[in-house]
C-alpha cells in the first residue's frame, strides 16, 4: 500500500514538474529563436517560433560593434565570482554571530539588520556617499560594493538556518574538547550549514551577475567595465526614455533608429542569460552533494 | 549592549556632521575675477572684433596668467548622445585640451552619455555637487535646473562680457534673450533650426509611384517639401490602402500632438496652451478645444479603416523602423531644411515630405535645450571660454561635432566631409549624431548629403517662421508639481487611446477632461496664465 | 549573579568567550554602516525644498509638501489599493507554491530532479523588459501567439490585451509566479533538505501516508521559515516589482486603474520633473509603512509564537 501510493506520487509529481518546467522553457525557447530571426520580419510578422527568415545578424552586430562583449563577460565573471566569495564570508560570518543565543545586544543587532531592509537613504544620498566620501565612481570597487555585498534578507535568512539547523550540543560540544569560537565555526557549523551556504552563494551570485543598476549609475567613462547585463539595460533604457520623451526631444526618432533593433535586444539578452545556464547544472550538482553530505542528524 | 548603541550612534552624528562639511565646502568653490586693467594682448580670442578693449584685455590676460602659473584648470563638460559614452572619448578629449592649452591654458574634460542615463547621472552629478562645469539642460529640464540652482547667472560680474562675448556676436540677441527666465539670462541657446514646419508627413516613394501620384509636379520652387491640405493626404491615405491592403498605411506616434497642430504648448507642457499662439496670449485647456477634437476624430476615422496597427499603442518600435521593415508605408513627421535627406536615410528609401501646417517657432523652442554653466564651478571665467571657444572656433567645433580629420572623416573635393576610409556609422569611434545639441554647428564642416548652404537656408528658415507671441516664456511649475504629477499621469492613461484613434472621441475625451479637472487642470492653468501675464508684463508683450 | 567583585570578574570572562563572535560581526556590520546607515540622513531631502547652491542641510524646509502628490490626488487610492491587494496576492500564491513545488522536488527520486530545478529557475534570470517582449509576443493584437494560434483556429473574436483591463490581474499574477517560483522554492527545498530523516521514517513504520508525513512533518517544520519569510514581505508591501507592473503592460495607458502601482507612479509623475525630494518622500512613505506593518505583524507573531518572531 505503501509504495503503490509512492508510486502515484511519484508519477504525479514527475507530471506537475514537467508541466512547469515546459512553462519556464518554451518562453525562453521563443527568446532565442527571435533573436534568430530577421529583424524587419520580427517588425512584420511580431514574434513566432518558427519565423519567416532566419538571420544571425544580431549576433554579429553584437559582437562587431561597439563595446567589446568578451570584455563585458569577463567583468561579469570575475565581478560574480569574486562578489559572491566575499558576499559568503560577511554574511555567513554576521549571521554565525547572530544566531548565538547568549550573545550580548544580539536583539540590538539583529534589528538594526533588519532595519536595513526597511528604510534607504535612497539614490542621491547613496551616490553622494559612494561618490563623493568614497570615491569609488567609474572604478571597479563600485560594480562590488554598493548593495549587493551584503543584504539584511539573507544575513537574516543565514542566521535563522543557524539557529534551527546547528543544535546547540553539537556546538557545545565542540567547546568541550577545548575548540576556540571561530575553529568551532569552521569545522562545526559551517559543514552543517552547507546547504543554506549554497543558497545564499546562489543568490548573491545571480544578483552579482543580474545587477546593471551599479554600472548604470557608477560608470560613466570607463566603459571597459561595462557588465553584460549593463550594456544590454542601457540600450534598453535609452530606447524607453527616447520612446516617451520624442516630443520633447525634438530628433528622438533619429536617436531611436539608430539603437539596435528588437533581435538585437533578444539576442543581448541571451547572451546574457547562456552562461548561467551553462554553469549552473554544475554548480547544481555541488549544491546536491552538499545538501546530502551535511545533512545527517540526531 | 548599551556601550556598543552609544558607540554606534557617535558614530553616526559624527559622519552626519563630516559629511554636512563636505557638501557645503563643494558647493562653495573659487571664482577668479577679473582684473579690469589692460595690458599685454596675447591676440587669442577669435571672432570678438567688437568687444571693448578692456574685456577683451582681462580675457587675455587671465590666460596669460594661466600659462605663466602653469597651472591649467580643467573644464568638465558633459552633453547627451544616442548611444553613450563614444570609444573615441579619451583622444577627442586629447586633441581637444592640446589646442586649448595653447589658446587659453586650459584643459577640457568631456562627459558623454545616452539620454536615459544622462538625465539620470546628470541629476546625480549636479546634486553632489560633482565636477560638472559646462553641461546641457537636455533632457534635465531648463526651468527646474535654474530652479534647483544648478546653473549660474552667466552675467554676474559681467561674465559673458568678459569671457564670451564673441558668442554674443554669433548668437540672435532675440534667442539669447528667449533664454532669460525672470529676466535672468542662465542658458545659452546653440545654432539650429529653432522653428518646426508643422504637421509634415513622410511617405515611401515606392508606394506613391505605385499609385500613380504624380509628386514631382508637386514641388514649388527650390523646396524639398511639398506644401499640401489634409483632403489630399486623406485620399492618398484611402489609394495607398487599397493598393497595399497587407501594410499599414502609418505609424502613429506621440510627438504628433505637439508637431502637428498649431498651438503652442508653453511652459513645456500641454496643461493650458495657447490655441492662438500668434495672435493671443489667452491661456486654454488643449484637451476640450475644437482644435484637439478634430485631431483626433481624423485618426479615429483613419484607424477604424484600418489604416493602423492594432498594436501601435504598446509599440516602442520607432515610425522609421516601421517604414524601413517595408510594414508601413508613411508617418508624421515635423520638417526642417534637410528634412528629405535625413528621412530617406532612417528609411533607407526615398521619402517624399509633404507639409501641410506653417513653419512655426513654439515659444519653448529657442530655450528647449541651452548650454549652461554649473553654479558650484570653480572657474567660471574658464567655463565661459571654452563655451566661446566652441561658438566661435571652428576648430574647436569641428573636433566636437565631427572628431578627428583624417581618422573620423575626410574632406571631399566638392568641400563636403564624409567618413574616413575604413569608417562608417556602425565603427566610427565618435560619431555622435546630436550636432544640433552642441554649441555651433553653423561653423564646422558639412556632411555630405547636405546642401553646403544648409545653415543659410536654416538661417532663413528660422526668420521667416512666423512666431508664437509667448516666444522666450519659461514655466517653473514646482509650486503646482503634484498637480504635475497627477495629470501627467492621467495623460499617459488617455492620451495614446485617444491620439491613435483606438477610442471613440465623443466619449473619451469628456472622460479625459473630467479626469483631469479632478487632478487639477484648473490650478495648474491659473498658475500658468498668472506667470504668462506676469511674464508679458516684464518683457512689453501684449 | 554574586558578589559585586565577583560578578563582575564573571562577566567580563564571559564577555572576553564572547570577543570572537563580535569580531566576527564586524565586517557584515561596517558594511552594512557604511552602505545603509551612512546614506540614511539623506532621508531629510524628503522634508527639504532642495536648492544646488545650498546644499543638502542648508536648503529650506518644505514640511510635508513633497508628501502631497502621493495623497492628494484620486490615483492615491487607486494606486495604494492595487499595491497592497497585488502584493497580499503574491504573498499567498508565491509561498502556496513554493513549498508545494520544494515538497515534491525533495520527495522526487528521478534523475530529472536536477532538470526540473534548473528550469524553472530561468524565468528569474530573464530581465522584466525582455520578459515583457515575450509576453508581448503572447498577447499581441495583430501577431501573438493567443490570438492568432488559439482564439481564432476556435473561431473566436480576437482580444486586444492591452485594452482590456479585466484579465489583468491574473496576467499580472501568473507572469509574477512564473518569475519567482524557481528562486522562492530553493529557500524552502534547502531547508526540507535539512530535517531530521528521522521523524519520517518513525512515520511511516507507524503507517502514515505520504500526505499525512507531509501536512503532520513537514509544514509544521517548516512554519519558521514560512513566518520568517512572510514577515519580511510585509515589510515590504508598498514597493512593487517595477519591471512586472510597468514593461510588462508595456506603459499602456488603458490599464493604468489596474497596473499602477505607487512605484510606477512615482516613476510616471517624476520622469519629467526629475524632482528628487518628491522620490525621496515616496521612499519614506513607502518605508514607514512598511516598518510599522512589520512591527505590528512581529507583535502579533510574538504573542502567539514567540520563538518565531523576528525580534
Amino acid at each position: 500500500m505503501r509504495t503503490k501510493e509512492d508510486r502515484i506520487f511519484q508519477i504525479i509529481g514527475n507530471i506537475v514538474m514537467i508541466i512547469l518546467s515546459a512553462c519556464a522553457i518554451i518562453p525562453f525557447v521563443l527568446l532565442v529563436v527571435s533573436s534568430l530571426t530577421d529583424n524587419d520580419t520580427l517588425i512584420r510578422n511580431g514574434y513566432s517560433f518558427i519565423p519567416e527568415k532566419w538571420s544571425a545578424y544580431a549576433y554579429e552586430y553584437v559582437f562587431k560593434t561597439g563595446n567589446s562583449v568578451m570584455q563585458a563577460y569577463g567583468i561579469s565573471v570575475v565581478l560574480t565570482m569574486l562578489g559572491t566569495v566575499c558576499s559568503l564570508t560577511i554574511t555567513t560570518l554576521l549571521a554565525y554571530a547572530l544566531s548565538k543565543k547568549n550573545l550580548p545586544g544580539r536583539g540590538i543587532m539583529t534589528f538594526i539588520v533588519f532595519f536595513t531592509m526597511l528604510f534607504n537613504g535612497g539614490l542621491v544620498p547613496t551616490y553622494m556617499n559612494y561618490t563623493n566620501t568614497f570615491g569609488i565612481k567609474n572604478t571597479f570597487w563600485a560594480l562590488l560594493v554598493p548593495n549587493l555585498l551584503a543584504n539584511g534578507f539573507n544575513i537574516l535568512l543565514m542566521k535563522s538556518y543557524f539557529v534551527t539547523g546547528v543544535p546547540d550540543e553539537i556546538l557545545e560540544a565542540a567547546y568541550i574538547d577545548g575548540a576556540s569560537e571561530f575553529r568551532t565555526f569552521l569545522t562545526v557549523a559551517l559543514p552543517l550549514a552547507k546547504p543554506i551556504v549554497a543558497t545564499i552563494g546562489l543568490f548573491a551570485g545571480i544578483a552579482y551577475w543580474n545587477d546593471w543598476n551599479n554600472g548604470y549609475i557608477y560608470l560613466t567613462k570607463r566603459t571597459d567595465l561595462y557588465s553584460i547585463q549593463n550594456l544590454l539595460n542601457r540600450m534598453i533604457q535609452n530606447i524607453q526614455f527616447l520612446s516617451q520623451n520624442s516630443s520633447n526631444i525634438s530628433n528622438a526618432n533619429v536617436g531611436l533608429s539608430s539603437i539596435p533593433s528588437v533581435s538585437v535586444r533578444m539576442a543581448m539578452a541571451v547572451i546574457g542569460v547562456l552562461p548561467i545556464i551553462i554553469v549552473y547544472p554544475f554548480i547544481q550538482s555541488n549544491f546536491v552533494k552538499g545538501i546530502t553530505l551535511g545533512g545527517v542528524k540526531g | 549592549m548599551k556601550r556598543i548603541l552609544a558607540i554606534l550612534l557617535c558614530i553616526m552624528l559624527i559622519t552626519l556632521s563630516l559629511s554636512a562639511c563636505g557638501d557645503s565646502s563643494t558647493n562653495g568653490g573659487n571664482s577668479s575675477t577679473a582684473d579690469n586693467a589692460g595690458s599685454a594682448d596675447n591676440g587669442s580670442n577669435g571672432g570678438s572684433d567688437a568687444a571693448a578693449e578692456g574685456q577683451n584685455d582681462a580675457a587675455a590676460k587671465i590666460i596669460a596668467e594661466r600659462k605663466e602659473s602653469g597651472v591649467y584648470p580643467t573644464v568638465v563638460m558633459a552633453y547627451m548622445n544616442w548611444s553613450g559614452s563614444p570609444a573615441g572619448l579619451t583622444r577627442i578629449q586629447e586633441a581637444i585640451s592640446e589646442y586649448t592649452i595653447e589658446k587659453y591654458g586650459i584643459q577640457v574634460e568631456l562627459e558623454i552619455m545616452d539620454a536615459a542615463s544622462y538625465s539620470q547621472e546628470m541629476t546625480l552629478m549636479l546634486s553632489s555637487g560633482e565636477q560638472v562645469d559646462l553641461f546641457n539642460a537636455i533632457t534635465i529640464g531648463y526651468t527646474s535646473s535654474v530652479n534647483k540652482g544648478y546653473c549660474l547667472d552667466l552675467e554676474e560680474e559681467d561674465l559673458i562680457r568678459t569671457y564670451g562675448s564673441g558668442i554674443l556676436d554669433t548668437l540672435n540677441a532675440d534667442f539669447v534673450d528667449a533664454c532669460r527666465i525672470s529676466g535672468v539670462l542662465y542658458g545659452l541657446p546653440q545654432q539650429r533650426d529653432m522653428a518646426i514646419g508643422m504637421f509634415g508627413v513622410a511617405i515611401g516613394a515606392e508606394y506613391l509611384d505605385a499609385i500613380g501620384f504624380d509628386y514631382n509636379s508637386m514641388y514649388e520652387e527650390g523646396e524639398e517639401v511639398i506644401y499640401s491640405d489634409f483632403a489630399a493626404i486623406d485620399s492618398i491615405f484611402a489609394q495607398l490602402h487599397e493598393a497595399f491592403p497587407e501594410k499599414y498605411v502609418f505609424t502613429p506616434q506621440e510627438a504628433t500632438l505637439s508637431q502637428g497642430p498649431e498651438v503652442d504648448a508653453i511652459g513645456g507642457d500641454t496643461y493650458g496652451v495657447l490655441l492662438d499662439p500668434i495672435n493671443s496670449l489667452e491661456v486654454s485647456n488643449l484637451y476640450s478645444s475644437d482644435i484637439f477634437k478634430e485631431f483626433c476624430t481624423m485618426f479615429y476615422n483613419w484607424n477604424r479603416a484600418g489604416y493602423i496597427s492594432a498594436d501601435a499603442l504598446t509599440d516602442d518600435t520607432s515610425a522609421t523602423s516601421h517604414a524601413k521593415a517595408g510594414n508601413a508605408m508613411a508617418y508624421f513627421t515635423a520638417t526642417k531644411p534637410g528634412i528629405k535627406q535625413q528621412e530617406s536615410n532612417l528609411c533607407g528609401r526615398e521619402m517624399i515630405v509633404f507639409q501641410m501646417g506653417n513653419d512655426f517657432m513654439k515659444s519653448s523652442a529657442v530655450a528647449a535645450m541651452p548650454w549652461c554653466i554649473n553654479s558650484g564651478t570653480d572657474d567660471p571665467a574658464a567655463a565661459m571660454q571654452i563655451l566661446e571657444g566652441f561658438y566661435t572656433d571652428p576648430y574647436m567645433s569641428n573636433l566636437l561635432c565631427w572628431g578627428e580629420e583624417g581618422v573620423e572623416y575626410q574632406k571631399m573635393d566638392d568641400g563636403h566631409i564624409t567618413f574616413a576610409d575604413g569608417v562608417s556609422a556602425e565603427n566610427s569611434e565618435y560619431y555622435n549624431n546630436v550636432n544640433w545639441e552642441l554649441p555651433n554647428q553653423f561653423i564646422a564642416e558639412i556632411w555630405e548629403g547636405d546642401e553646403l548652404d544648409v545653415w543659410e537656408r536654416m538661417d532663413d528658415f528660422n526668420n521667416k517662421s512666423t512666431k508664437s507671441k509667448a516666444l522666450g516664456f519659461a514655466f517653473d511649475n514646482s509650486a503646482v508639481a503634484s498637480e504635475y504629477t497627477a495629470l501627467y499621469n492621467v495623460y499617459q492613461e488617455y492620451v495614446f487611446q485617444l491620439m491613435y484613434g483606438y477610442v471613440d472621441p465623443e466619449v473619451g475625451i469628456p472622460e479625459m477632461v473630467s479626469k483631469l479637472e479632478a487632478a487639477g487642470l484648473q490650478k495648474y492653468m491659473d498658475a500658468k496664465e498668472a506667470a504668462l501675464r506676469e511674464w508679458a508684463e516684464a518683457n512689453g508683450v501684449n | 549573579m554574586g558578589g559585586s567583585k565577583w560578578g563582575k570578574l564573571m562577566r567580563m570572562r564571559k564577555l572576553k568567550r564572547f570577543i570572537p563572535l563580535y569580531i566576527m560581526a564586524v565586517p557584515g556590520m561596517l558594511y552594512l554602516f557604511i552602505n545603509n546607515y551612512m546614506p540614511l540622513p539623506g532621508l531629510v531631502l524628503a522634508f527639504k525644498n532642495y536648492n544646488a547652491r545650498k546644499g543638502i542641510w542648508g536648503s529650506d524646509w518644505a514640511g510635508f509638501n513633497n508628501f502631497k502628490y502621493l495623497f492628494a490626488t484620486q490615483d492615491a487610492f487607486i494606486i495604494t489599493r492595487n499595491t497592497i491587494l497585488y502584493n497580499l496576492t503574491f504573498i499567498v500564491v508565491n509561498t502556496m507554491m513554493a513549498i508545494a513545488v520544494a515538497i515534491i522536488l525533495s520527495e522526487l527520486r528521478t534523475r530529472g530532479k536536477k532538470f526540473y530545478q534548473s528550469a524553472i529557475l530561468l524565468p528569474f534570470l530573464i530581465s522584466s523588459v525582455i520578459i515583457g517582449y515575450l509576453v508581448f509576443a503572447f498577447l499581441s493584437t495583430e501577431n501573438g501567439f493567443i490570438n492568432n494560434s488559439i482564439l481564432a483556429p476556435l473561431g473566436l473574436e480576437r482580444i486586444s490585451w492591452y485594452i482590456e483591463k479585466k484579465y489583468w490581474p491574473f496576467i499580472l499574477v501568473l507572469v509574477n509566479t512564473w518569475k519567482n517560483i524557481g528562486y522562492n522554492c530553493i529557500i524552502y527545498l534547502s531547508t526540507i533538505v535539512g530535517f531530521d530523516k528521522g521523524y519520517y521514517e518513525a512515520a511511516s513504520i507507524d503507517g502514515a501516508s505520504k500526505w499525512k508525513q507531509i501536512t503532520k512533518i513537514t509544514i509544521p517544520l517548516l512554519r519558521p521559515t514560512i513566518i520568517m519569510l512572510v514577515l519580511m514581505s510585509i515589510g515590504r508591501i508598498f514597493y512593487s516589482d517595477f519591471g512586472l507592473f510597468y514593461q510588462v503592460p508595456q506603459n499602456s495607458g488603458a490599464l493604468y486603474s489596474v497596473t499602477n502601482t505607487i512605484d510606477t507612479y512615482v516613476y510616471r509623475g517624476l520622469l519629467e520633473l526629475g524632482d528628487i525630494t518628491m522620490s525621496a518622500a515616496a521612499g519614506v512613505y513607502q518605508s514607514l509603512v512598511g516598518f510599522i506593518l512589520v512591527l505590528g505583524a512581529n507583535l502579533l507573531v510574538r504573542k502567539m509564537d514567540p520563538e518565531n518572531a523576528l525580534f
